[in-house]
């Protein structure tokens, strides 16, 4: 053990805290090191004589003072508690009130805008026929489909193309013709 | 609650009496609401934290407002406490955090200086009449080993206070304070060498 190990090692003999080789090799180095003896024998002192300091006791009031503060804390608590029964009376919870008041809030703000306002500009939610200005409903024309179906089955390069879908790979376009039977 | 209806110090159930709790049992006890147990609880600690707090600022009354917020915190907090852990560690880990907390205070509107802690108004030079030798040279002792521990950086005084005043494990430490074995083990032995630099200091100037 040279002195540096021996020095960071010190507290840990003190407080027994080292293994058994490390004891042996800490020994060997205190008996030959005088100038760790005498550091050894310093940190030895400082541990004694805190050992020794007398203990230091509360004042006698701090039982009073501490029960007074409790006293304080459950008048507190009390005074809280009894502001919250009336809201839990009906059923709420404080934690739930912002979300509750926004929520109530958003839905007044989109009745107002669809019951009262001008629907050109107000964008009708989900495009509901009933709701619709004009009187008569309209059917809306089915968009043509331009993506043959024979394409999503066994479609050829030029039909691929069309809905920018990659080429097929040739396995698996050989699996679907055996699924199809063509 | 009114004042005279929180059990007090001396009036403990006689179960408590006839019955020697854990402290781990006390504060399930507590979390159940037997107050009782509280106030055993504070009878326990509150001389322990006095001696970890005091040694911590050097100053009585600061020293024992933490432990008062220590034990209130106790009283409101009570379930945040889990049996995972001894009751002493989290006990002395709020008292080491308020600590610090009041350090870093005191830091931004300063009252008082660093040197001008921990004496206490006790005077070494001028020993009290009444006192033996031997007790002056403690209360010497005692007064020099204070001042020499508000020189300490404060992870260095923590492990120091829990180690040597409190005699806790190097384990209890760690998690105490949150910090690997390792680290404490290397704290506990650094303060120690700080210390006895210092005191040889004082010694020297003492001889001189």
């Amino acid at each position: 053990m040279n002195c540096y190990k021996f020095r960071d090692s010190i507290s840990l003999y003190i407080d027994k805290e080292l293994s058994i080789k490390d004891i042996n090799r800490f020994n060997h180095h205190l008996e030959t090191c005088s100038s760790c003896r005498v550091l050894f024998q310093g940190t030895l002192n400082v541990v004694s004589s805190m050992k020794k300091i007398p203990a230091v006791t509360v004042s006698a009031d701090f039982g009073k003072r501490l029960q007074k503060r409790i006293t304080r804390e459950q008048a507190r608590e009390k005074t809280r508690r009894r502001r919250m029964v009336p809201v839990q009376r009906l059923g709420l919870q404080p934690r739930y009130a912002f979300a509750s008041v926004t929520a109530l809030v958003a839905i007044l703000v989109i009745s107002v805008s669809i019951f009262t306002g001008d629907n050109d500009d107000v964008p009708v939610i989900g495009n509901t026929p009933a709701l619709s200005t004009t009187s008569e409903v309209v059917p809306q024309e089915e968009p043509e489909s331009h993506i043959p179906v024979s394409s999503l089955v066994a479609g050829s390069q030029e039909d691929s193309s069309m809905i920018n879908m990659p080429p097929i790979h040739p396995q698996i376009q050989s699996q679907v013709r055996q699924v199809s039977g063509n | 609650m009114t004042e005279s209806s929180f059990p007090s110090s001396t009036k403990l159930s006689k179960e408590m009496a006839d019955k020697i709790y854990s402290d781990e049992e006390l504060i399930s006890r507590f979390q159940e609401g037997d107050e009782y147990s509280y106030v055993e609880l504070v009878n326990r600690y509150q001389d322990r934290l006095i001696n970890f707090t005091y040694r911590f600022f050097g100053d009585r009354e600061d020293a024992e407002d933490v432990v008062q917020d220590t034990l209130m915190k106790l009283y409101t907090h009570k379930h945040y406490y889990r049996n995972i852990a001894k009751f002493s560690t989290w006990i002395y880990t709020i008292a080491s955090n308020l600590s610090k907390t009041e350090l870093r205070k005191r830091k931004r509107r300063p009252h008082k200086l660093i040197s001008q802690m921990g004496l206490e108004g006790q005077n070494w030079d001028v020993p009290d009449e009444d006192k033996t030798n031997e007790e002056i040279e403690i209360q010497f002792n005692e007064t020099q080993i204070q001042r020499a521990m508000l020189t300490l950086p404060l992870h260095f005084r923590t492990a120091v206070i829990l180690r040597d005043i409190q005699e806790l494990s190097y384990e209890e430490i760690s998690n105490i304070l949150n910090v690997p074995l390792g680290t404490v083990k290397s704290r506990i032995n650094r303060a120690r060498l700080q210390l006895q630099e210092e005191l040889k200091h004082v010694n020297e100037t003492r001889r001189t």
